[in-house]
């Protein structure tokens, strides 16, 4: 998969390019407002680029689709639907049998481990909750492509950990890409295959940082001394200040 | 909890609480014209009101009065709902309907109804037509602004999400536009519900036969105050009762309007 | 919206009463405030007063009285308020904010059946001004053809009492009729849009109608069935506390009376001026309004057939009173005694 990027009216992005395999796990690292999101939404198929074009498969992207799922940081349900229906909702709307769709959706129910709500309102629960929700409802369509924007960010530490943990175990298990965007250096070294570090706005690729720590992966591991050179040098390339050509 | 169902307590507090008021207004009402406070023929007592009342019931006048207000207020709420949802999705949706439709009913909704009576009546006659018509003048523009308000502050994560599954634009208006907007709707269409009563009696002025805006001005003319204050309550309770019927309505048919107001 | 409730901390309970109190003493307050602004300042030595003046034609003596000085040479300011209708004029009286006012009879006839503490102090101006206009172009050439056809009226007025005198000399029951109801205005457009048949009104409401529908009107005037006068009202306590003011007044109308008839063009001028009527209509109704400040027979005999009526019109049980019994002859007769020939 590869793509190309050209620059909009605010600049938010310029002459990127990036290459992500089948089945890899990236992060897309970098300074608040540098245009992490917006990577993600012309990927996604939100917004148009002004120049240079997506493909996934070698297949241009013109717009939103089924093979792209998204998970936002908030706002991933919609309040009027139930856990059931939200998590159902893109099975619904490809006419899937209600039988099947049930089916589907009951499973991931379990599967994020909150039987018994499935009848519930979005507003009766948690933030973790809804993002778990939201999780499922991303995972329920089976997309090849899983874009996420800070998902995690308005978390409190102790349910983020536990969402993080809940993530890798699900995709570990399948053969999805995901772009992840985060602002959270330890959560890259946890979940991905390999960081891409952005410059401020307008953004471009810093640097690649592959991320060689064993699947499947845990906190303790991450934590520890085998990731310490990766974390620093990741660091010192976010906090350093500069204009960013490519190192 | 955001729109908790109000408890049993709650409710009877509500309850209590508003009888006292009504209580105590009636007092007032009471005292003042005791008091002479005002020209008792311009402000009757409570007593006169009440007898003028049941003769009115007793002869069927009231009745009667009652059946031709709403049949003309429910056609023209009606209609007025329909036009306003319709064009408030038409002027959110679509910039030249904005600069154009928009900007004339933006500019049309400031106009006093009542003042626009004399107009209809050139173009659309006296007869029940022309009545519905100025009800329905009278509650379109709220349910316009609010559906438009609404679909223009649509959350657009929930539009992306649903586009990322696979929307169709169909598919969007019913499961993200729709009820998303649809407390705005209601919101619109609530405050439609008094300014179209306002509007009933300003047409009932002119040309009618019947109703109860007919026989409030009939009764003022010929000098019946206590009649027509019974007309005038006979309104306000309507446009309260059919308010309460509304929310009883909506709770009943879309169960989840209360879980729409989540903002996190 | 479901009522969302007040959140109530623990705390909140105690302070919760007190403001309450506090906020039924604000509301106290502020209804005290405004009474004392509505009442009505107490009445001493008074040279000012509010004339509650409507719109019309008969009222003549008044715009000119009031144009010409006449009360100020009196000694007596009159504030003028003008009003689009009689009846408002009629309200702002009852309603204490004028002291003087003046309209045709019929509103007043009402007002005196339900109670209304009011004298008519004298009578200006003599008309026929009620009367019916049809559309012979929707086949009304004679009274009988009026019978299902939409006629509009405004109740409580002085051409509503001539409808019920009109259908009642042809044989015509009002339940043969369709009747509606509007004000005079409007009367005009919906005779000439189509939607209604006929009307009956006062002047120049009539005028107006002939004028956008040349050809295809016809009017029938009063003749026999009606006769009007334009009273001049006051609230019977303010006349009691105040003669002189009434004295004043009327003197003020006799001249006024004496200019309408040696200057009728400026006279019609000064109506123009007060009504926005324009001269041609007013030369062509001036013959039908008689100036003059009286309380004649004929007056007397209006009031009794008006007050059979309206009681019908009110549907009230009470008796009638005695109308001779609102009628305040006191001034008129101690400044022209001729001009006085009914009651003590």
């Amino acid at each position: 998969m590869v793509y190309d990027d050209g620059h909009r009216s605010v600049e938010a992005l310029r002459d990127l390019s990036l290459a992500v395999a089948r089945a890899e796990f990236v992060s897309l690292v970098g300074p608040s407002g540098c245009g992490k999101s917006t990577i993600l939404h012309v990927i996604a198929g939100f917004i148009a680029p002004q120049s240079g074009t997506v493909t996934i498969d070698g297949k241009p992207v013109t717009g939103p689709g089924t093979d792209r799922g998204v998970v936002f940081q908030r706002h991933n349900l919609l309040p009027w639907k139930t856990v059931r229906e939200n998590i159902a909702l893109g099975l619904k709307m490809q006419n899937v049998p209600f039988e099947e769709q049930t089916r589907i959706a009951d499973d991931w129910i379990a599967r994020i481990g909150l039987r018994g709500f499935e009848e519930s309102y979005p507003d009766e629960l948690s933030e973790g909750m809804r993002q778990r929700v939201g999780l499922a409802r991303a995972f329920a369509t089976d997309p090849a492509v899983l874009l996420m924007d800070e998902p995690f960010a308005s978390l409190d530490a102790l349910t983020a950990i536990r969402m993080r943990e809940l993530l890798v175990s699900i995709w570990e298990r399948s053969a999805k890409v995901v772009l992840f965007v985060t602002h959270d250096i330890d959560e890259a070294i946890l979940l991905s295959d390999r960081v891409i570090v952005l410059t401020d706005r307008p953004a471009r690729v810093r640097k690649e940082v592959g991320i060689d720590l064993a699947r499947p992966r845990s906190y303790e591991r991450s934590l520890g001394g085998d990731a310490e050179t990766v974390r620093r040098e990741l660091r010192s390339l976010l906090l350093a200040r500069s204009q960013g050509a490519e190192d | 909890m955001r729109g908790a169902e109000p408890t049993a307590q709650r409710r009877r507090e509500s309850w209590v609480w508003g009888s006292a008021a009504f209580a105590v207004l009636g007092v007032a009402w009471w005292g003042i014209t005791a008091a002479g406070v005002f020209n008792e023929r311009l402000v009757p007592p409570p007593v006169d009101v009440l007898r003028a009342f049941t003769e009115m019931l007793a002869s069927g006048e009231w009745l009667h009065d009652l059946g031709s207000s709403l049949g003309r207020y429910g056609a023209g709420f009606a209609l007025g709902n329909v036009l306003g949802v319709g064009l408030g999705v038409m002027t959110a949706h679509s910039r030249i309907a904005r600069f154009t439709v928009g900007a004339i009913l933006n500019f049309a909704r400031s106009t006093p109804t009542i003042l626009l009576i004399p107009v209809a009546m050139v173009w659309l006659g006296i007869g029940e037509a022309e009545k519905i018509l100025v009800v329905t003048w009278g509650v379109l523009f709220p349910v316009w602004l609010n559906t438009h308000m609404g679909l223009a502050a649509v959350v657009k994560e929930y539009v992306w999400v649903a586009q990322s599954l696979g929307a169709t634009k169909a598919q969007l208006y019913r499961h993200v536009y729709l009820p998303h907007t649809l407390l705005h709707i209601v919101t619109g269409a609530r405050i439609a519900v008094s300014t179209g009563f306002f509007a009933l009696a300003a047409t009932e002025v002119v040309g009618a036969f019947s109703g109860i805006g007919f026989r409030a001005f009939f009764s003022y003319q010929i000098f019946r105050t206590d009649r027509m204050i019974v007309a005038i309550l006979t309104l306000t309770s309507v446009a309260f009762v059919v308010d309460r019927l509304f929310v009883l309505v909506v709770r009943r048919v879309v169960p989840w309007w209360r879980h729409a107001q989540l903002e996190g | 919206m479901s009522t969302t409730g007040n959140i109530e901390t623990r705390g909140a309970k105690h302070r919760a009463p007190r403001l309450w109190l506090i906020g039924l003493l604000v509301v106290l307050l502020i209804g005290a405030a405004l009474w004392l602004v509505w009442r009505k300042p107490a009445e001493t030595q008074l040279i000012r007063i509010t004339y509650a003046m409507p719109e019309t034609v008969a009222a003549i003596p008044a715009y000119v009285a009031l144009e010409r000085g006449y009360w100020a040479k009196e000694g007596l300011t009159v504030d003028a308020q003008m009003f689009s209708a009689g009846r408002l004029a009629l309200d702002a009286l009852l309603a204490k904010n004028a002291q003087v006012m003046s309209v045709s009879e019929t509103p007043l006839v009402h007002a005196i059946l339900q109670g209304n503490k009011i004298f008519i102090v004298a009578t200006v101006t003599a008309h026929k001004e009620a009367k019916l206009i049809v559309r012979t172009d929707h086949g009304i050439h004679a009274p009988a053809d009026l019978l299902g056809k939409k006629i509009a009226t405004l109740p409580g007025t002085n051409s509503d009492f001539f409808m019920y005198r009109f259908l009642e000399a042809n044989g015509i029951s009002p339940r043969e009729v369709k009747i509606t109801n509007m004000a005079p205005p409007e009367m005009v457009t919906a005779l000439v849009g189509g939607d209604i048949d006929g009307y009956f009104a006062w002047e120049p409401h009539i005028y107006y109608a002939r004028e956008r529908l040349p050809g295809a009107t016809a009017v029938y005037p009063p003749g026999n069935l009606y006769s009007g006068r334009h009273c001049v009202a006051m609230n019977q306590d303010f006349v009691a506390q105040h003669p002189e003011v009434v004295a004043k007044l009327i003197r003020g109308f006799i001249q006024a009376e004496r200019y309408v008839a040696e200057h009728p063009a400026e006279a019609r001028a000064i109506v123009a001026k007060r009504t926005g009527m324009d001269d041609a209509a007013l030369r062509e109704l001036w013959p039908e309004y008689h100036v003059a400040v009286q309380f004649d027979r004929e007056f007397a005999e209006i009031l009794d057939t008006e007050a059979r009526w309206a009681q019908g019109e009110q549907g009230s049980a009470a008796p009638i009173p005695r109308m001779l019994d609102f009628v305040y002859t006191k001034a008129l007769r101690e400044v022209r005694p001729a001009s006085v020939s009914i009651g003590q």
